[in-house]
């Protein structure tokens, strides 16, 4: 069993294949939440693999609810359709989506309607070994809910993250001349030391509460980060937006991440063509992806720092290379500083003469190379 | 047949001591053939028939050219030398004899002996021979004592007459009970009763009638009737040596057995075939035979011409095994030491089989040492394994106890690789089986298997199968022609999946299906043209469908059942072989099934002409305990007739229809052990199947070739698929998941098999096809349009060859080499940008295929030293699985990783794995 576990381990390479043929098909990607808001309507095409993403122009949405007000909706870009007054989904009412694309080919939803909210009760981060055996942290969500109906949740998160240079510097060399060729050290003008980057979510995160007693979601984890991903080596925080769904709508998302992962490699789900909750008008055989839902929405944030959570060990930083050495009075010196790639850290300390220049590359100085210098409004530090 | 020709024969010794040849002539030429060879040649050439056995000719090679020869010369060459004799009877059977062994060596008197004859007519008297017998009958004439019974009624004279009596042994005075006696050249004959007693219609005038039965000396009277009367006879216990008709019985056996794809597999000579990691498996050697075959290397079970796994019956000591595979089919769960013998049918399945459209595998436990103490033992790299054969009552009785386990589970949590330490896999199964020989009449065997896998890919899910079966099998011999069997049987297949994460989702999710059945089945030998088979088949299923618990006290999981369903399947059967003449056979059968779905349970009504889901639900229906919800049910008929060219090249034709009310529920592209069963029900109607089959059989060089070509063109009608994405496990409503449809496949299975000599094995080579079509007016229910697509296990070219080489006494050679289209997988038909990330779009299923299976294993056995008093035998394995190191594709993922979608491949075995394999007997 040794041999055949290591095998069966190892054994999954990337493979060629050709589609033998290619369906154009109408995506929607809809849902409207329980937020008064701009809502958002995503319409595009399917696309062959390794091409871009067909965009679905000049389609005519609305969402209709069943007292018969309709929310018109407008193309801001490219298939990004957003509604034009400010609304959000009312429990009791039941909505319905209709589309027709600039072919003339028009579809709608099922009615659906907004299933009852449930409060993100904790969002915890907790020291864990994943299956894989990697050490890291767990970002686990509580839920309850008041209703005694199963529950089905799907969650979205943004996790924002400190950067931080390995290096803080506060003067800089500048070009003062291209010819001849001149430098000049002046005080740094804007912060290189503290940066932040913002990241979406993009995998299917459901769960539900199906076979539990009570309504509850408990320490469900909605992000794994090992314990030597950089982006916690400072100070990280996660916005966790959870969703409630309705079965059908759960159901359209676990078929969607059953095909598009590897439980086990004896056993493959039969993948097929994923009907959605929207249809053609007329045409029955003309086919649509998609789906249509009305989500109650709650969200959480969480910070923690490196050390919060690893308490005795060191965060992995960013490797950042050697540093040069170069004469103030060394033409190379001009160089490397218009290449972009190296950046002034100090004189050098061992030199009387404080005309040795050390050189660092630009990343261990400059985080906005990795995000933005702009500390976001909710960071707490 | 051959079996009736040794009858026949010694029965025509009795009566003929002279060569007598016609005078036809006969051109034939041959050139290093064998005397056997060159006889059955003749029997192709002209009208003759030859019987004869076999052994009494060495293998010394003639050669000879004749022309417008008589038959009388042509013989006398072909014997010279030899000490076989020759005799012609009617006008063209050929009888042999070997001189010294069969008619001399007999006791005096033993033909010919004058027996009382008892009469209470007064009007016996002897009768001189009538003038219209050829002088060629004359010469064994005088041998038949001839009765005259009745008194001629010049006034009555009626066609048929009655003749009765009773038969009774000469030495001991006691009845002779079924014995058969037949009319000689007519189509008709009747068998004694338990006292002895026959009555038979005769045709006025003289007939010959015939006296048989195996044990029973073999005898022939001339009667003539001339009125109703009675003719007692006692008769002697017969010399025959039963030895010789066994061996000659099997000669042809593929060629005249009736019916079309059945497979026997060797358990002696399979032990010699490289698996993977050295373990032996029959189940593996009969993938490798044309017609059965397997989805991939990490698919449980077997694919039966384009048949569904599920529609495979697999009998351990006529016991249900459910899943008789461990670790995802690569090992087998059968003890292989404990295997005495495997028949699989996948074309003609006799009507006492039913329930699975596709095939029946028929495996037999061997009878254990009644004599000694005996056992065998082998250690691999993954098992060890370790059968005993126990004497209890000396020539009597005797115990086979089995076990089997994977001990590399610690090796797996000892190695440092860390990502290895949280998959564990371990199997065992143990076996044991009593039978007792109670007297010659009876006998009995019992049972008892089980089997266990646990396995788990990722550390918070174990996943946990087993098999459990108890058999009881009476066999009851009401007399040399009559013969009952009494099974009783139950099995149990269950799985249980434990998570446990230590969170408070921990649950523990069961599945069990429990089936006890009983069957009586009668063999009667009606004589040696027709034989009887019928009986009576029930069972009764339990199904727990699933059952969720919590695992731990902290677990807030909600226990929750599925309904339990119960379910009753009953079939009776009548099937008769009967010989119409040498040459034709036909084997007929009926078998009646009959299947009620039972209460208590509650069953959903749909709206007529709508998709099945819940908003088309109209009414639910409850039933009381063991009402019946619905019952299926019709006639299965098995019908096969085969007709023999020449004596080794027959012509077979077949036609099957069966039901199976039991199916497997699986929405993977191949099925896994946690597949559950259903019973069909209010929604779920059971599967129908018919399959045609024709076939042409040829031995070469006696037996030593065996050729074979199979065609079959198989229908199924509604079997099972799934909607897309459907949820099966803890399913309550598995009915608006379920869709049905029709399937189609045919094929044709080459196959040349060398049985002896010092290179032997086979090679198949398999062309076919296995669709299926989901059609519906809902598009929901309906896949690729409607239209017929490739299974899942669709492999068209199908090559396997098996060789074994011995290089000495105790050194072999062996290999093993597969080739076989790739299967057919789902690909996408585009990607699609949703929630953020990238997804695959499918579209029709099975519209590729993954690059074609081939696979090379070879193996080297080294018996131990053949010194008699050794106390073990020993035999070493070499093998190496995938000498070519070919990485062959299993399946095909898309995944979705970081937003982007990426296609990889996995395979299961992709280097070559070597193995030792240490194997004793003692």
């Amino acid at each position: 069993m040794v041999l055949v576990l290591l095998f069966t381990i190892n054994c999954t390479e990337p493979f060629e294949f050709e589609a033998e043929e290619f369906e154009n098909i109408l995506v929607i990607d809809a849902s409207i939440t329980d937020e008064i808001k701009t809502q958002e309507i995503l319409l595009s095409r399917t696309f062959l693999s390794g091409e871009e993403e067909v965009q679905e122009s000049g389609a005519n949405v609305s969402v209709v609810d069943d007292t018969g007000v309709v929310y018109q909706f407008q193309e801001l870009q490219a298939g990004i359709y957003v509604s034009s007054i400010d609304f959000g989904a009312v429990s009791g009412r039941e909505y319905k989506l209709n589309v027709q694309t600039r072919d003339g080919v028009s579809y709608s939803s099922a009615s659906v309607s907004l299933p009852p909210v449930a409060e993100i009760e904790q969002l915890e981060a907790v020291r864990t070994t994943n299956e894989l055996g990697i050490d890291g942290v767990a970002i686990l969500v509580n839920a309850i809910s008041q209703g005694q109906e199963a529950g089905f949740y799907r969650y979205e998160y943004e996790e924002t993250y400190r950067i931080v240079s390995l290096f803080k510097t506060f003067e800089q060399l500048v070009v003062v001349s291209e010819d001849p060729p001149m430098l000049e050290l002046v005080v740094k003008d804007r912060d290189e030391f503290f940066c932040y980057d913002t990241l979406g979510s993009n995998v299917i995160s459901i769960t539900d509460t199906q076979s539990f007693s009570q309504n509850r979601v408990s320490d469900f984890q909605v992000r794994f980060i090992a314990k030597d991903d950089p982006i916690i080596s400072s100070r990280y925080s996660i916005l966790v937006k959870q969703f409630t769904q309705s079965r059908e709508a759960n159901a359209f998302y676990n078929t969607l991440q059953e095909f598009s992962t590897i439980e086990s490699i004896f056993t493959q789900t039969q993948p097929g063509f994923i009907e959605g909750n929207i249809r053609p008008d007329n045409n029955p055989e003309e086919k649509v992806l998609g789906y249509f839902e009305a989500t109650s929405v709650t969200s959480k944030r969480l910070f923690f720092s490196f050390n919060d959570i690893f308490t005795q060990d060191d965060p992995l930083r960013r490797p950042c290379g050697d540093e040069r050495r170069v004469s103030r009075f060394d033409s190379e010196l001009f160089t490397l500083i218009t290449s972009g790639k190296w950046r002034f850290l100090s004189t050098d300390p061992l030199d009387e003469s404080q005309t040795i220049y050390l050189l660092v590359k630009t990343n261990c100085v400059d985080c906005t190379l990795f995000g933005t210098n702009i500390k976001p409004d909710f960071w707490l530090d | 047949m051959k079996l009736f020709r040794i009858l026949f024969l010694t029965f025509i010794f009795s009566f003929y001591a002279k060569a007598q040849v016609s005078t036809a002539t006969i051109s034939i030429s041959f050139e290093d053939l064998s005397r056997v060879n060159v006889l059955e040649r003749l029997e192709n050439l002209t009208e003759y028939e030859f019987y004869y056995i076999a052994e009494w000719f060495d293998d010394k090679l003639i050669s000879g050219e004749y022309k417008d020869v008589k038959l009388d010369l042509l013989l006398k060459d072909i014997f010279e030398g030899t000490n076989i004799n020759y005799f012609l009877i009617d006008t063209n059977r050929v009888i042999l004899t070997k001189n010294n062994s069969i008619y001399n060596e007999l006791p005096e008197g033993f033909f010919g002996r004058k027996r009382k004859m008892v009469s209470t007519d007064k009007e016996i008297r002897k009768e001189t021979p009538p003038v219209f017998y050829d002088d060629l009958i004359s010469v064994g004439r005088k041998k038949i004592e001839t009765h005259r019974i009745g008194k001629e009624n010049k006034n009555k004279i009626q066609r048929n007459y009655k003749l009765s009596g009773f038969v009774t042994r000469v030495d001991t005075g006691e009845p002779i009970p079924n014995l058969a006696l037949v009319v000689k050249n007519q189509n008709r004959g009747t068998v004694t009763n338990e006292e002895g007693f026959y009555e038979i219609e005769l045709f006025a005038g003289a007939s010959i009638l015939q006296v048989k039965a195996l044990g029973i000396e073999n005898m022939e009277k001339r009667v003539i009737m001339y009125n109703n009367g009675v003719l007692n006879m006692e008769l002697e216990e017969s010399l025959e040596q039963l030895d010789g008709v066994t061996v000659t019985a099997e000669v042809n056996k593929n060629v005249k057995d009736t019916s079309t794809g059945t497979e026997e597999i060797d358990i002696e000579e399979s032990k010699n075939i490289p698996l993977v990691l050295g373990e032996r498996d029959v189940l593996k050697v009969a993938t490798a035979l044309p017609g059965i075959s397997t989805a991939g290397e990490g698919a449980t079970g077997f694919n039966v011409r384009g048949g569904n796994v599920d529609q495979n019956l697999i009998l351990f000591d006529d016991a249900v095994i459910y899943n008789p595979q461990h670790f995802f089919g690569i090992f087998s769960a059968l003890n292989p030491f404990a295997i005495g013998a495997l028949n699989i049918y996948k074309g003609n399945i006799p009507s006492e089989y039913g329930g699975r459209l596709s095939s029946v595998f028929d495996i037999k436990t061997k009878n254990g040492n009644t004599e000694n103490f005996a056992g065998e033992a082998s250690i691999g790299p993954v098992t060890g394994n370790l059968l005993l054969e126990i004497p209890v009552l000396k020539e009597k009785s005797s115990l086979l106890i089995g076990g089997r386990g994977a001990y590399a589970d610690w090796i797996l949590r000892s190695l440092d690789e860390e990502s290895l330490n949280n998959s564990q896999a371990s199997f065992y199964d143990v076996m044991a089986s009593y039978r007792h020989n109670i007297d010659e009449k009876n006998d009995i065997k019992a049972t008892a298997y089980y089997s266990r896998d646990d396995f788990s890919i990722s550390s918070d899910s174990l996943y946990i199968y087993a098999n459990r079966l108890f058999s009881f099998s009476w066999d009851h011999q009401f007399s040399k022609k009559s013969r009952a069997n009494l099974v009783l049987s139950n099995s149990e297949y269950k799985f249980d999946i434990e998570f446990d994460s230590d969170s408070d989702d921990d649950f523990n999710l069961d599945y069990s299906i429990m089936e006890t059945t009983a069957k009586l089945k009668m063999n009667y030998q009606y004589n040696t043209k027709l034989k009887l088979n019928y009986g009576l088949e029930s069972k009764l299923y339990n199904v727990s469908p699933g059952s969720i618990s919590p695992l731990g006290s902290g677990s807030i999981v909600e226990p929750f059942d599925i309904d339990s369903e119960k379910a009753l399947e009953s079939g009776i059967f009548l099937s008769g072989n009967y010989d119409v003449t040498e040459k034709l056979s036909l084997d007929a059968g009926i078998r009646y099934s009959f299947f009620a779905a039972l209460g208590e349970a509650s069953q959903r009504v749909f709206t007529e002409g709508s998709p099945r889901n819940e908003g088309t639900v109209i009414d639910t229906l409850t039933y009381e305990k063991n009402e019946v919800i619905k019952t299926y049910g019709g006639p299965e008929f098995r019908l096969g007739a085969r007709y023999l060219l020449t004596p080794d090249f027959s012509v077979k034709v077949s036609y099957n229809n069966m039901i199976q009310y039991i199916h497997r529920l699986t929405n993977n592209t191949t099925v896994s052990p946690i597949d559950t069963w259903k019973l069909s029900d209010l929604n779920i109607r059971p599967q129908r199947g018919n399959q045609f089959s024709l076939g042409f059989y040829k031995n070469f060089d006696g037996d030593t070739y065996e050729l074979s070509l199979e065609g079959y063109y198989k229908r199924s009608d509604d079997i099972l698929d799934f909607k897309t994405g459907a949820q099966l496990l803890l399913n309550e409503n598995i009915e608006t998941e379920v869709i049905q449809g029709d399937g189609k496949s045919y094929g044709a299975e080459f196959l040349i098999r060398k049985n002896n000599g010092k290179l032997n094995g086979w090679l198949g080579y398999t062309y076919s096809r296995s669709f299926i079509r989901f059609d519906s007016p809902f598009s929901e229910e309906r896949i690729n349009n409607g239209e017929f697509f490739p299974s899942n296990f669709d492999r068209p070219h199908d090559i396997s060859l098996v060789a074994n080489y011995k290089l000495t006494r105790r050194f072999s050679l062996s290999t093993n080499f597969v080739y076989q289209t790739g299967r057919p997988v789902t690909i996408p038909v585009g990607s699609f940008n949703f929630n953020g990330a990238q997804f695959s779009v499918f579209s029709d299923r099975n519209s590729f295929r993954i690059p074609d299976f081939y696979r090379l294993d070879l193996g080297l056995n080294v018996e131990g030293n053949h010194k008699i008093k050794k106390f073990a035998h020993s035999f070493w394995t070499f093998s190496v699985y995938n000498v070519l190191g070919r990485n062959n594709p299993f399946s095909v993922f898309f995944v979705t990783n970081n937003g982007q979608v990426k296609a990889v491949k996995s395979s299961i075995f992709s280097i070559p794995v070597p193995a030792i394999t240490y194997n004793f007997r003692f």
